[in-house]
Formats: C-alpha cells, structure tokens, sequence
C-alpha cells in the first residue's frame, strides 16, 4: 500500500509539470491567439542559465540565482513577442509557428556554443527524501508541486486584483475593444509573453533535478503540456491546470497496470479520445 | 517599416539556419588544421612542384557520428588521433591524415545521407570510422559494403556480428565487442559475485537495450535464475513505476542495460532501492554520466566496460585539447584511428581494398580500448573493464581479456 504515496505524488507532480507548461502555452494564446512553439527552449534556457551560469559558473546563493534567471527568462520573452508574435501574429498562425519552430533551433545551437554539448546538473539541488510513514517521496516531487501552487495563485491574484493584469486579460478577451479602451494593446501582449517565459524560467529549474541539464531536457514535457491544455480546455487556465493534473495522474497508475514501457502513450490516447469526443476539453463549457 | 523589419527578421532567421546548420562538415575540423565548408570537395591541396602528387595527396578518413551529443563526443578522438599521427610525420611516408566529420545525429536516415556522401568516389575516403550506435550501422553498411569501404564501427548490437557479409569479403569491422559479449561478462559477474536467486533486468526499448537483454535474459535462466524484466524508453525521465514493479518482483540484483542510467539512479534511491546491487553496461563509468549522480545513489553500482580513463597519454591529451574529461566514445574512435592507420601502412597504400584487408589481418595495435586484433567476426575488441564506485570516484574492479 506504500506504493499508492509514492504513486500519487510523482503522478501529481508531473501533472502539475505540465499544468505550469500548459499555462505558459495558454497565456501566450489567449493574448496572441498564435502557438509559442519555442517554449520548450525557452524552459531548456530557464534550466542552463540557472545551472550552467548562475550556480556552477558564478556560484551565487540559489536564491538569487532563481530571481535573476527568472527576469533574464522574462527577457527573452518580451523580446520574442516584439520579435516575432507581435510582427507576425496578423498574418496568421502558419507564420507565427514556422517562426518559433526555427528560433527554437537557433536557440539549441546557441546553447550548445555557451555551455557545451554535455548534459550536467546542480549538484545536491532539490535533492532528497522525505519519508512519510512507510512512503518515500522525493524532495523535488514536493517542491515542483508547492512551487507550483504557489505560482497559480500569486498568477490568478495578479490577473484579478492588479491593473496590468486586468489589462493583460481585456486584450485576451477583445484586442481590438481594449485598444478603443486606450490599452496599449502591442505592450500587453510582449508583458503577457514575459509572463509565460518567466513560468518557463521557473519550470526549467524546477525540472533540474529530474530531466539533468541538456537540449532535449524539455522536449517530451513541452508536448505534454500542450496536451494538457487540449485536454483540460485549450485557452481556459483552470482547465488547463485539470488537464495536466489528469496526464500525470493518469499516466503514473495506468502504467502500474499496463507494461509500463508505454506510459506516455496514455497521454496521447487521452488526447485522441478527447479529440473525438468532446473537443473542447473537459472544461470546455467554460471556454470562452 | 513593418515590411523592411520582416524582411529582415526574415532574413536573419535563413542565415542562421545556415550557420548553425549541423552538417559535420561545418562542424568537424580536420586534423590537418583547415575546416572543410559544407559540401566542398575535399580534394588534396596542391602539390609543390616537382613533387609526385602521390606522396603529397591527404589520406581521406570519413568518421560519422553525433557531433553535439549530450554525453558522447567521439569525433574528439579521432581528432586527437589524428592530430598525433601527423604530428609524427603522417602516414605511407608523410601523407597527413584529413578527417572527413559528418554528423549523422545518430539517426538511421541521417547516416544514409552521410554514407551515401562518403561512398561518393571524388571523395576519396579510404575508409570510415563510425557510425556510433547499432542502429545507423545497420542502415548503412550495404552501402559501404557496395562501395568496398572499411569501415569500424562502434555499434554493439548481437545483430551486426550475424551480419552476412560478416565474412572474409566483408567492409564492416566492429570495434567492441558486442552485447552479447558485454552481457556474458556482467552475466559472470553477478553469478561469480552475488549468492542470489532473483534478478531484475532494466532495458531500454533499443537494438542496444533489446539485445543485452536478451542475451542476459539467456544465461540467467539457462542457470535457473527468477528473472523480472521492465523496459524503458532510453529518454524517459520518470521510471518510478517500472522500479517499483521490480521492487515487487523481489530481485536482489538488478542488471540495467541502458544509457538512462541517472534517472534510474536517482529513482532507485528515490524509492528506497539504493541497497540493490546494480550491474550495468557501459554508461556509467563515463564521467558525463556519473558527475550527474550524487554519491549515495551509485555506491552499489558497477559498470561494465570498454574504456576506464586511468590518466594515460590519450586521456591527459583528451584533457588538454578539449578541456574535459576522456571518455569510453573518444577512446573507441582514437582507438579505431590509430586501427585503420595500422591497416594504411600494412597495406602500403590508401586503396580501400587493400586496408580492408589489411584490418582483416591485424593482431597487434595498441588502443586505449584494448589491443586490437580482428577476429573471424571482424571484431576488433576484446577487453573488458568492470568499475565499481566509491564516494562517486570509479575504480577498477577487475579487467577481462576475452
């Protein structure tokens, strides 16, 4: 029966992995309405810059590392949306795509040139045990899913309680109405993109201890969070947190029963389900 | 405006698909110093006057790999090999090695390409080192084969030894010893070593994975062992319910033949398992690998091996050149340089025929990877090393020579 724990809080903890890149991907389209494609480099940079630069090479206090790599993710963001979505996303999304897809390579060989072709890690970082009564969960599992708590909330507060957040959602909902309104819609939109790549910051150094640090550290859980917003209701950030949550539940016990060789295979058969039967995602009458 | 900053974003993003293009010939160096541009004819340079172009012409070594893998680089030891053999005065009276490097990003259809590019006769290959895995090897060799170019190869799959043109008139030489061979030695080792009745096999879902177990899967239960398997894909990062499945299976020993080995680790030590006695393949005594693992998650790990970087002239000369650690890939490729180099001289020519069969009959070269010599299986390695840790520093357990 200590499996059960052990189970449910990596299922958990990998659901809430993909819910934290879901709603990157959300917060870009619901802004955009255009797909960040490049996030999964982005969250590759978040987990290079930390590791590679901040800890190992200048060996700052992890603190002050997560802050400064988390702006220097909030950045990047905003200078891919005046690069790339801003100047692109009237011309439709094919563009916008293609776009982020190359940018996404560059940005691989670039990594390569800073840091080197070998994969590392931040040694002892989020590394542990804590053991409840027979059950033994990993440090990282409970960081990765109270950082990401955490992150929902101070989120859903600052688009709610706060000025620029409200403004960010008016663009969302009617770019065109908030622009009448004397929202500065461009801004917003280069804010809202800074938003999702300082998420993706904080989920690349979450995922350290996990995935190591390499190029293709981001790769399956990038796909997977978008499946997570498909799944859960795509542009609708609490179907999106539902969404990922079920994947990683769901792919965590469903393996138990099946030759666990094929786990990530329930993440696509749960997409192609929803696909066919009910499109809009779980949540999808909440969808706007 | 709108249109001139597309134009030039635009632009931008074309020229640095070019730069950052991986073609190995953009990437690789050759050893004698000038950068081969993308698609460029690697032609000899010109011949001083009234010297026979013959004596001056570059000999053509192709080496195929991932140039910019995460834990393997092995076109840094056929650099560096080559780099030593022309520093020395070259090959057939001073002819200086030029290495060809291409990447092949270890997929099969990207080795195609770059053997179909090496097969090419203005290239002048007089023979291949690599490909790296089993699976671009078992794309490729036909057209090497068809081409009559000696290639060695890194790729260790039981399947390449059964090869049918595995043969006398065989190209194909392989530069370790196979799986089969590698699980023989850790399959001894864990009945020599351990008094137990039930055994884990951890595999990943590749020619490479597929083939270790099986082959262990072999021997244990011709020795009446309990064995419980679970597969893994090599690039999984969570494996918890594979681990806990073995954990339930009761096995005292776990054999893992798979280059996942710091997920598996760190998993194991997750869940409690970090008592059970790990067997692996070779991944694990690589540095790029172990460095990633804290102490206490392999302190009951042991790797077995081709390669243990005791701080010799190659390793020291790895270290200076390229700032990091040797490793088991630069060894096999600095090795199957100084090989096919070897094979160049005994032939006393750079014909591709003539050095396949002069590889077919070597029996004495010297290689941070064990001597070479090719048997009836044109296999060239037959040494193996089994290294053990402690406070995440590997030592040498024991070495076999087969």
């Amino acid at each position: 029966m200590d499996i059960i724990p052990q189970l449910l809080v990596t299922g958990i903890a990998l659901g809430f992995i993909y819910c934290l890149i879901g709603i990157e991907f959300t917060i870009v389209y619901q802004s955009t309405h255009l797909l960040n494609m490049a996030h999964g480099m982005i969250i590759t940079f978040g987990a290079y810059l930390f590791g590679g630069t901040m800890i190992n090479g200048l060996g700052l206090p992890y603190w002050l590392g997560i802050i400064l790599t988390v702006l220097a993710c909030g950045v990047m963001g905003y200078a891919i949306s005046a690069l790339i979505f801003n100047p692109l996303r009237a011309k439709g999304m094919i563009f916008s795509l293609v776009a982020c897809g190359i940018f996404g390579n560059i940005l691989a060989s670039l990594y390569l040139a800073i840091w080197g072709s070998y994969a590392f890690t931040v040694p002892g970082f989020l590394s542990g045990v804590i053991t409840v009564g027979s059950a033994r969960i990993a440090k990282s599992y409970t960081y990765i899913i109270i950082t990401a708590i955490f992150l929902i909330v101070v989120y859903e507060l600052f688009s709610r309680k706060t000025r620029l957040g409200k403004s960010l959602r008016c663009v969302a909902q009617n770019p065109n109405a908030a622009a009448l309104m004397g929202i500065k819609v461009s801004q917003n939109i280069n804010i809202s993109v800074a938003i999702s790549s300082m998420i993706c910051g904080v989920v690349g150094i979450l995922v350290i201890p996990l995935f190591g640090i390499k190029t293709t550290m981001a790769t399956t859980v990038a796909l997977k969070g978008w499946i997570a917003c498909v799944v859960g209701g795509f542009g609708y950030l609490p179907g999106t947190i539902v969404g990922g949550l079920i994947l990683g539940i769901s792919e965590t016990f469903v393996a138990m029963a099946i030759p666990s060789v094929f786990k990530d295979v329930v993440s696509f058969v749960i997409l192609i389900a929803m696909l066919l039967i009910r499109p809009g995602g779980i949540m999808r009458d909440k969808v706007r | 405006m709108k249109k001139i900053l597309a134009m030039a974003i635009t632009l931008t993003m074309v020229f640095s698909i070019t730069a950052c293009s991986t073609s190995g010939a953009t990437s690789g160096t050759s050893a004698a110093g000038t950068t081969p541009s993308a698609g460029a004819d690697t032609t000899a340079a010109e011949t001083p006057a009234g010297t026979p172009a013959a004596s001056q012409d570059p000999i053509y070594l192709g080496v195929q790999c991932r140039i910019d893998n995460a834990t393997i680089l092995p076109q840094e030891g056929a650099i560096r090999a080559a780099k030593e053999i022309n520093e020395t005065g070259g090959l057939l009276g001073g002819r200086m090695i030029e290495l060809v490097i291409e990447d092949d990003n270890m997929q099969a259809d990207e080795a195609i390409n770059v053997a179909n590019k090496f097969s090419q006769p203005s290239r002048k290959i007089t023979g291949v080192i690599g490909p790296w895995t089993s699976t671009c090897t078992l794309a490729v060799y036909e057209i090497y084969e068809k081409a009559g170019i000696p290639f060695i190869v890194s790729g260790t799959a039981a399947t390449l030894e059964e090869l049918d043109k595995v043969n006398d008139a065989s190209y194909t030489f392989l530069g370790r010893a196979s799986d089969r061979t590698q699980a023989d030695i850790a399959a001894n080792y864990v009945i020599e070593n351990f008094d137990v009745k039930k055994i884990g096999i951890l595999y990943e879902t590749t020619d490479y994975g597929e083939g270790g177990y099986r082959a262990l899967d072999k021997i244990f239960k011709e020795k009446n062992y309990e064995v419980s398997a679970q597969a893994i894909g090599y690039t999984d990062v969570d494996i918890t319910t594979q681990l806990i499945k073995l954990r339930q299976s009761g096995c005292e020993i776990i054999v893992a033949w798979t280059v996942n080995v710091v997920v598996a680790s760190r998993q194991m030590f997750e869940l409690g398992m970090a008592d059970i006695p790990v067997v692996n393949s070779s991944q694990m005594a690589t540095a790029s690998y172990y460095t990633q693992c804290e102490a206490a998650w392999i302190e009951n790990w042991v790797s077995v091996t081709d390669y243990f970087n005791e701080g010799d002239a190659f390793a020291q000369g790895i270290e200076a050149d390229f700032g990091h650690a040797a490793e088991l890939s630069q060894a096999c490729y600095y090795g199957y340089v100084y090989t096919m180099a070897a094979a160049i001289e005994a032939a006393g020519s750079s014909d591709p025929k003539a050095v396949r069969d002069a590889l077919a009959a070597i029996t004495q070269v010297e290689t941070p990877i064990g001597i070479a010599r090719c048997d009836e299986s044109h296999v060239l390695n037959h040494t193996s090393v089994i290294v053990g840790f402690k406070d995440r520093e590997p030592y040498i357990v024991g070495k076999f020579e087969l």
